[in-house]
């Protein structure tokens, strides 16, 4: 995968956008890496832009878990935009739509996170 | 499309997925299979690799997995054989139950299952082989075995 891009906006949402497979190796690690150095900030709200993702596998949709709950731990909000393709039926059929927030427009997914904060 | 056996065998490294992930892919051109079948096709020898370094390897990190690539007039059968002592694949929690949803990991075996058509183990004193078969004609094989 290409690196992930961080963007800080000016709205106080920090917005992840891996691209590519996002699979098990260093550009999982890397994301990792943003979404802990996202949580430094007090209250952060993460969005993980997903629409340039091609595919995951069960490591990445792991990563999203942990993800979800660093930033829960830091008392902040997490969601997920734009899953497309196998992208969203991989987390439709691991249910994870039910655990994390997904929603099918960066405006609605920033929304939701600066709404839980 | 002609028959054919590829053999692979790779270091227990994760660094190796990518190639195996090719392979499988272009296995499955050659098989005839469309652009979402080599993906799913992919992605599932993929993650039965990553089975085999991490969990058939996790006391004897970098031993080798081999990987053996049959094609067939009427599927893609791929075994996926490290040296580890096995498991029950029964004995895996769901992880789709609502008390395992914050669990980090043990989804592989669902995607796995989810992207081909059929799924076996062997176990034996040796190791233990994942076979994954994603079917060629519409509805399954045209003859058993």
């Amino acid at each position: 995968m290409t690196p992930v891009d961080v963007e800080a906006r000016a709205d106080g949402v920090i917005v992840l956008a891996p691209a590519g497979r996002l699979t098990i190796g260093p550009g999982l690690a890397e994301l990792g890496d943003a979404v802990a150095s996202a949580c430094r900030r007090p209250r952060p709200r993460v969005v993980v832009d997903l629409a340039a993702v091609t595919y995951v596998d069960s490591a990445a949709l792991g990563e999203l878990v942990a993800a979800r709950r660093r930033v829960a731990a830091a008392g902040g909000a997490f969601a997920l935009a734009r899953p497309r393709g196998k992208v969203r039926d991989l987390l439709d059929l691991t249910r994870l739509h039910e655990l994390l927030t997904i929603r099918d427009s960066l405006g609605e997914a920033s929304r939701s996170v600066l709404a839980a904060s | 499309m002609p028959g054919g056996l590829l053999l692979v065998e790779i270091p227990g490294d994760i660094a190796w997925l990518d190639l195996v992930q090719g392979v499988a892919e272009e296995v499955g051109r050659r098989a005839g299979l469309d652009d979402d079948g080599r993906l799913d096709l992919g992605l599932a020898v993929r993650e039965g690799t990553v089975n085999a370094i991490e969990h058939g390897h996790r006391d004897r990190p970098g031993d080798p997995v081999r990987l053996t690539f049959l094609l067939r007039s009427d599927r893609v059968r791929v075994e996926i054989s490290d040296r580890g002592p096995g498991f029950d694949p029964a004995a895996i929690p769901d992880p789709t139950d609502p008390a395992n949803l914050l669990r980090p990991s043990g989804r592989g075996l669902l995607l796995i299952r989810s992207l081909v058509d059929a799924i076996d183990w062997r176990i034996g004193p040796g190791g233990t082989t994942l076979i994954l078969e994603k079917f060629l004609v519409e509805g399954g094989p045209k003859e058993g075995g």
